[in-house]
């Protein structure tokens, strides 16, 4: 059984399809990139399997469980994490606080009694704490810890996305385009952690327009063009593909 | 930080002796509604400042609350403290049954939906004459009085007793608002007014936490309205009135959303300020709207953002 599988997955908005019937499944522990012109519907396949649009048509299986009609916090929850393209964070709240909101709803719910006996949430709380210090710490943002996160620079806005992604322990990461509008020294940072983690058994599925970082890191690649999947397998397989060359220089 | 503490010490113990130093039963009385409209200017907050939804419903809560609390301790004698928790509950209640269909709007429609809710409250308080007596009121609410076994009954009626009152259920209400805030609770509430597409991509159940603030929200605006009706002894459609919406929005906006001092501090001012113009006759609304005209546009964060401004320099000075 592979983790994450997706099935005759359709959206269409009026008379144009974003998504065309795109079959596709991950396996745990790799690390597979989505790529494609502008245009093709790489995000909208995101957006349909974690629930942000609806879908017209087709199912999404994860870990065995049928997913297609949950909402969006339920289907995160079962260990479905994705980040955004455009490097969302909560700007009102410090680093900190974005952690530990990022992984606060995957525990068990302590809010009420929290108000009173603090013990429990404490404990869980000091050790969310921990793994948020461990993470800055390991993305260079230790220092900032108690800025608002509105106060940050774009690149490291997108770590502090990507490590909020990962405060959960999510069974499969979906990344947006984890190294765009980030200057060359943050993309190999971006890289080497992304690596790192996989190494580690954390499974990716990564939007990506970087080749550099597609060919390096990638085990497999999955080519959309027009919401289509026109090409499947490893980089050098891929680059060769006559229907990949034709969709990106269009000859 | 330790200096954080005597703040909080030196305020408790001013406001706690202040009636003591011979205020005249005006200061006393311009006191006692701060204090009210502190509680209900926290209520809109609430969902204002650290949910980001904008319900103009606060004071429709405020005007159940004090109806509630004003028909239970007319028609069945019912005492204080049941009449104040009755209307904080039931207020709660009806805030649980609109919010379901409220909540699915859009930001804007909730505005709009949450004022419609205002005003039906409005049209129900003036017609459904049986119970409300319409436009001419519900007079003669008794005044709070505690039954504790064991001791002779307190009645509240002074107006240093009701300073002394408001007092204690200013400092309760704000100490479990920042209790509420800074919890894992509040922190959801937080991270929805950020980014609530976000929240939900991090597992956050919107929906659900925008539900609990609304209904926590509307408990904190209803017993505020039953103590009001209770110090009043008076209480009629004109609850329901405009007027008061527009003062703890001002209140709110100018105190600085999402800060819980610089609400307070809008509460006193805006509770005083109307007072000290009266001095000024005819130009005391023109002056008014001038000076909240300058506010919004030389603070528009509010004084709570000056507050927090001030207080990070003073970090980065010590770091």
């Amino acid at each position: 059984m592979s983790l994450l599988e997706v099935y005759d997955l359709i959206k269409k908005y009026y008379g144009l399809v974003a998504v065309d019937r795109v079959t596709l499944s991950i396996e745990e522990r790799e690390l597979v990139g989505l790529i494609g012109p502008n245009g093709s519907g790489k995000t909208t396949l995101f957006d349909c399997i974690t629930k942000f649009t609806e879908p017209n048509s087709g199912r999404v299986v994860f870990r065995g469980r049928e997913i297609t009609g949950e909402n969006s916090h339920t289907i995160a929850l079962a260990g479905l994490v994705r980040t955004f393209q455009q490097a969302r964070i909560f700007p009102r709240m410090t680093l900190v606080e974005n952690l530990l909101l990022a992984a606060q709803q995957h525990r068990l719910p302590y809010e009420w009694s929290n108000l009173w006996d603090r013990s429990e949430p404490r404990k869980t709380e000091a050790e969310l704490l921990n793994k948020a210090h461990r993470l800055l710490e390991w993305v260079d943002l230790l220092l900032l810890k108690e800025e608002q996160a509105g106060n940050l620079s774009y690149g490291q806005r997108k770590l502090l996305a990507m490590i909020m992604a990962l405060m959960p322990n999510p069974q499969l990461l979906l990344l947006d385009e984890p190294t765009a509008a980030v200057n060359p020294l943050m993309i190999e940072k971006i890289k080497s952690v992304i690596a790192q983690l996989n190494r580690e058994g954390q499974t990716f599925f990564i939007i990506e327009h970087n080749m550099d970082v597609i060919m390096d890191l990638c085990s497999r690649v999955i080519v959309l063009d027009h919401g289509e999947k026109i090409a499947e397998g490893t980089p050098p397989e891929v680059q060769k593909n006559p229907r990949v060359i034709e969709a990106y220089f269009g000859v | 930080m330790k200096f954080k503490f005597l703040y909080y010490a030196f305020a408790l113990v001013f406001f706690a002796v202040l009636p003591l130093l011979g205020l005249s039963s005006y200061s006393l009385h311009i006191l006692i509604m701060i204090g009210i409209f502190l509680i209900l200017s926290q209520s809109l907050n609430l969902m204002m400042g650290y949910v980001g939804l904008l319900s103009l419903g606060t004071s429709a809560f405020f005007g159940v609350g004090a109806y509630v609390s004003a028909l239970l301790a007319l028609n069945f004698k019912t005492p204080f403290l049941a009449c104040f928790l009755a209307a904080g509950l039931s207020s709660a209640l009806l805030a649980a049954c609109v919010g379901i269909p409220f909540l699915r709007l859009s930001r804007h429609s909730f505005v709009v939906g949450t004022l419609a809710f205002l005003l039906i409250c409005d049209l129900v308080s003036r017609n459904w004459t049986a119970v409300t007596r319409g436009p001419m009121g519900l007079p003669g609410i008794p005044s709070p009085r505690f039954n504790i076994p064991g001791l002779p009954p307190i009645t509240i009626t002074s107006k240093v007793d009701h300073y002394y009152f408001i007092f204690i259920l200013v400092c309760l209400v704000l100490l479990l608002f920042i209790k509420l805030i800074n919890s894992r609770l509040g922190r959801a509430f937080r991270a929805i007014r950020d980014d609530e597409v976000l929240a939900k991509s991090m597992g956050v159940n919107t929906f659900k936490y925008k539900w609990l603030a609304f209904i926590i929200s509307s408990f904190i605006a209803a017993i505020a309205g039953s103590y009001f009706a209770h110090y009043i002894m008076f209480v009629d459609p004109l609850i329901f009135d405009l007027y008061y919406l527009e003062y703890i929005l001002i209140t709110v906006i100018v105190g600085g959303a999402g800060t819980v001092w610089g609400v307070v501090a809008g509460a006193f001012i805006f509770t005083t300020l109307p007072e000290f113009l009266r001095l000024a006759g005819g130009l005391r609304l023109v002056i008014y709207g001038f000076i909240l005209l300058l506010s919004i546009h030389l603070i528009p964060e509010g004084i709570g953002g000056i507050i927090n401004r001030g207080l990070k320099k003073r970090r980065l000075v010590e770091a």
